[in-house]
């Protein structure tokens, strides 16, 4: 068995409660094929770094920001390649990532956004409120 | 220098320590500049390539 961990991007166009049918779903393609879910994140909307294209039928559609998210699972290596096509049929899904990864999730996105504030909060001076109150 | 142990690693939604590792360009620092090991300069390379791809880091930047 190996750790894969699969990275999505999901369309900016799908709603915000329709996203845990869309998680759902891919959760479901990934027990059938043989996986057992270990982690996972949910999506959230976040703007991209550069704009991203997605063909559906005949129509191009062009996005500047997407949901993103990941499940962490174990599988059979032989198994992925069938998961891959499941993924692929999914037209909510702007692009996904397949990777093998460690079993200790040591990266969150919550994670790093609560360092990032801290961090944030740390380097403004305490406003003048801040500073009555304390005294 | 910004420090990473080899045995660390490296994810590749980890964008802000990714980001230490870009030029202004947004090109990825050639190892003799960062100065991190050989192993995770590799590592680092492909994370970098990943976070690219799901749109997380640009190719380029000007």
């Amino acid at each position: 068995m190996q750790i894969y961990e699969l990275g999505y991007l999901i369309l900016p166009s799908v709603a915000e409660d329709a996203l845990p049918g869309v998680t759902e779903k891919m959760k479901d393609a990934i027990s059938k094929a043989g996986g057992s879910i270990v982690d996972s994140e949910a999506p959230f909307e976040q703007a991209l770094a550069y704009n991203m294209s997605k063909t559906i039928g005949a129509s191009r559609y062009v996005v500047s920001d997407a949901y993103i998210g990941w499940i962490k699972f174990d599988s059979e290596p032989a198994k992925v390649e069938s998961l891959k096509d499941e993924l692929r049929k999914m037209n909510e899904l702007l692009r996904y990532l397949l990777v093998k990864a460690p079993k200790e999730t040591s990266f969150t996105f919550a994670k790093a956004r609560a360092a990032l504030e801290e961090k944030e909060e740390k380097e403004l001076p305490p406003t003048p409120a801040e500073e009555v109150m304390i005294k | 220098m910004i420090s990473l142990s080899k045995n660390d690693y490296i994810d590749y939604k980890d964008v802000e320590t990714l980001k230490k590792f870009l030029t202004p360009h947004a090109r990825i620092q050639s190892s003799q500049r960062s100065g991190v090991p050989s192993k995770s300069q590799r590592q680092l390379a492909l994370a970098i390539k990943r976070a690219r791809y799901m749109g997380l880091l640009p190719y380029v930047s000007r």
